[in-house]
């Protein structure tokens, strides 16, 4: 592959991580927020079962937000 | 004291009413702006006294929005979502006087204390000038 053809690939591949991270992320910290902001009771109390609940979720997300995070570095270093 | 009036302009209706909630909680007053043209719209007709404004916008970014905003005052704070705080994606705006860069998406700081802060801040220096 000639110099300007892989510089054109590159960019490509760059461009399509960035569109990737940022439709991953964008959902993802708006979910965040959103349980976070049930959570902190702002949308009225909650009872023992529904905290958690989303304690249950605000965790799964984190999870999920750390694995997304770790393949998307591991993308940009490969 | 009276509360602060912010003006939220992003193009994400979710994450503007979840934000919404958010900076409500912490005693500011918000108005919503979904691009950057109804943004500049409210600017005029509302006159609020801090910006929020994401940078990754459809049709009109936040760098043009930015820019506009200028045009029509040149000194109201105005605090930037962006995706990616880095110098490449940021390059130009350092002249657009944006007073704090909050990282919308970022995994490891939560987007809302760094708005807090950054609010907080801005908060602070308008009490003064007064």
């Amino acid at each position: 592959m000639d110099v300007h053809r892989k510089k054109e690939t590159g960019k490509l591949s760059d461009e399509f991580i960035a569109n990737l991270s940022h439709s991953l992320r964008s959902p993802l910290t708006c979910i965040k927020e959103a349980v976070a902001i049930v959570l902190d009771g702002l949308c009225g109390p909650l009872n023992k079962k529904q905290a958690r609940m989303l304690k249950i979720a605000m965790k799964q997300i984190n999870r999920l937000t750390e694995t997304m995070e770790n393949l998307l570095k591991k993308d940009k270093i490969g | 004291m009276t509360k602060l009036k912010i003006l939220l302009i992003d193009d994400e209706v979710d994450f503007v009413e979840v934000m919404n909630n958010r900076i409500n909680s912490w005693g500011y007053e918000v108005i919503s702006a979904f691009n950057g043209k109804k943004g500049l719209d409210s600017l005029m007709s509302q006159k609020p006294d801090v910006i929020i404004l994401d940078y990754m916008m459809p049709k009109m970014d936040g760098i043009a929005t930015l820019k506009q905003i200028r045009k029509i005052d040149r000194g109201i704070p105005v605090v930037m979502l962006t995706a990616y705080p880095d110098e490449k994606s940021l390059k130009g705006t350092k002249q657009l006087g944006i007073s704090a860069y909050v990282p919308k998406v970022s995994p490891h700081t939560e987007t809302q204390n760094s708005l807090k802060t950054a609010l907080a801040m801005i908060e602070k220096k308008l009490d003064k000038k007064e």
